[in-house]
């Protein structure tokens, strides 16, 4: 479950930065068949957070209508600098994280 | 194809099971392409128009799937430090239909949004949900 992120490195204080994350997994919905006919077992993401500034500012909880290796999209106001954190949380329990910094000026 | 005129149906229908009404404009946009070759990653964009201040912002979207196996594609939550509340994303898409956005405000208030997608061939669910 390896995760990518793309965050501005500098914003200006205030701005509203365009947030990037993208992660590789399946998604099996639970409803999709492997070559024998058998069901493969439903494995997706299922939560995912953002945090910032030592708060929550976004949060997102996925279903297996969302496609493979989920993309998302979203926005920060950025008000002080530090680090961004991003999570995420599969229906197995599996968790991965990614740290990134900004420097608002 | 007695199925798909029944969907058609009930996609005329939604609007008004929705509370849309002609010349209220809705805060919500929801945009899709309009024909999908595949249902397997389709990209859409929802946006909200709102302020996002401490007083007034979208606190919640629910993106809806009704011709899928299961409703609700995806849920996302919002604070006045998102600043902008849109989001981008890839959608599974089992069949043509059409798909709308719910945006609840801090306030209580909610709106929809949607927009109709022609799938030509659905993402793989047809084995077990006919």
């Amino acid at each position: 479950m390896r995760a990518r992120v793309n965050v501005p490195r500098t914003a200006r204080a205030g701005e509203v930065v365009t947030v990037k994350t993208l992660v590789a997994h399946p998604m099996d919905t639970g409803y999709g068949r492997d070559v024998r006919g058998a069901i493969i077992p439903r494995h997706i993401i299922t939560d995912f957070t953002c945090n910032y500034a030592g708060r929550e500012v976004f949060r997102a909880a996925f279903r297996p209508a969302v496609a493979a290796n989920p993309f998302l999209e979203f926005h920060l106001r950025a008000t002080v600098s530090g680090p961004v954190t991003f999570h995420w949380r599969t229906d197995r329990g599996e968790e991965t994280s990614v740290e990134r910094t900004i420097e608002v000026t | 194809m007695a199925n798909r005129r029944s969907l058609l149906g009930t996609l005329a229908a939604a609007p008004v099971a929705l509370g849309a009404r002609a010349g209220v404009p809705s805060p919500v946009s929801v945009e899709l392409p309009p024909i999908a070759e595949t249902g397997n990653s389709v990209p859409i964009r929802v946006s909200v128009d709102s302020p996002m201040t401490a007083n007034d912002h979208v606190r919640r979207i629910e993106i809806r799937v009704p011709g899928n196996p299961e409703t609700i594609a995806a849920t996302c939550f919002f604070t006045p430090d998102s600043g902008v509340a849109a989001i981008r994303t890839n959608l599974r898409l089992a069949r043509t239909q059409r798909v709308t956005a719910i945006a609840e405000f801090n306030d209580g208030r909610q709106a929809t949004g949607y927009a109709d997608i022609v799938v030509t061939l659905g993402a793989c669910v047809e084995e077990v949900y006919p």
